[in-house]
């Protein structure tokens, strides 16, 4: 293989990566799915018994349907670990949830529902789709700078 | 350690694109790696056949609105793969525009 062989080879690379860009858009709904799955998750640790647990579940099935939906939708599933940029923020996401998961323990009540714990929660829910709809910008900029080789 | 070289199984366009694009997502379905690479169902066939027989793809078949379709995902080996003969594709370029300027 020659220079010109290597740089054409290249430029396929980049078509490939425009044309996935044009195709890595999720609708709002989708970020918000996400922001309030977590938020799920995040209160039902908060909160005493079998309401917390029904938060959990209700967390967890709503991942397992963004799962299935960006698959049917979009006919592929990427997750929040692709990429460069993307990946730190991911991580630095993952470190704040932990941090949400915590603080929601201490704030946890014996009997009842703290309302710091919900406020917790809107908060979480704000923070990931926010967080989601940058992801999308990050990894659709880095398909289009050829970032992620 | 050797520095990587271009592989073979990635050298033509089609599958060194249908390489990039598995590199970008988890999974991906048949028919839409088609519509993005703009290729005939039995070029991508014949492409995803070279890779599978490489151990650089795994398809998956998977019941959806009542239709089977196809997933298609890059296999660890693919993944370094890809990235290996990006790297040596790189390097060539590299190394050929420093002799050329070395040359000058």
């Amino acid at each position: 293989m020659d220079r010109d062989e290597a740089l054409a080879s290249l430029d396929a690379v980049r078509n490939a990566d425009r044309r996935m860009a044009g195709r890595m858009r999720w609708p709002f709904y989708r970020h918000a799915m996400f922001g309030v799955s977590e938020a799920l998750i995040v209160m039902g640790i908060g909160i005493p018994g079998s309401t917390g647990i029904a938060f959990i579940a209700a967390g967890l099935a709503l991942l397992v349907v963004q799962f299935y939906g960006d698959k049917r939708r979009d006919g592929m599933f990427v997750s929040g670990y692709k990429g460069t940029n993307t990946r730190r923020l991911t991580l630095s996401l993952v470190l704040l949830l932990m941090m949400a998961v915590g603080a929601s323990l201490i704030l946890r009540w014996d009997h009842g529902t703290n309302p710091l714990v919900v406020g917790l929660g809107a908060l979480v829910a704000i923070v990931c789709t926010f967080a989601s709809l940058w992801w999308e910008r990050l990894y659709r900029a880095e398909l289009l700078g050829g970032g992620l080789r | 350690m050797s520095a990587p070289a271009i592989d073979p199984v990635l050298h033509p366009p089609a599958r060194l694109q249908i390489a990039a694009a598995l590199e970008r997502v988890d999974d991906i379905e048949f028919q839409t790696l088609r519509d993005i690479l703009e290729v005939s169902d039995s070029v991508l066939s014949k492409h995803l056949s070279a890779l599978g027989d490489a151990g650089y793809v795994e398809l998956a078949k998977a019941k959806q609105n009542g239709r089977q379709r196809t997933w298609v995902k890059a296999t660890k080996a693919g993944h370094k793969a890809f990235i290996d003969h990006m790297t040596a594709l790189h390097e060539l370029v590299r190394a050929t525009q420093e002799a050329a300027l070395a040359a000058e």
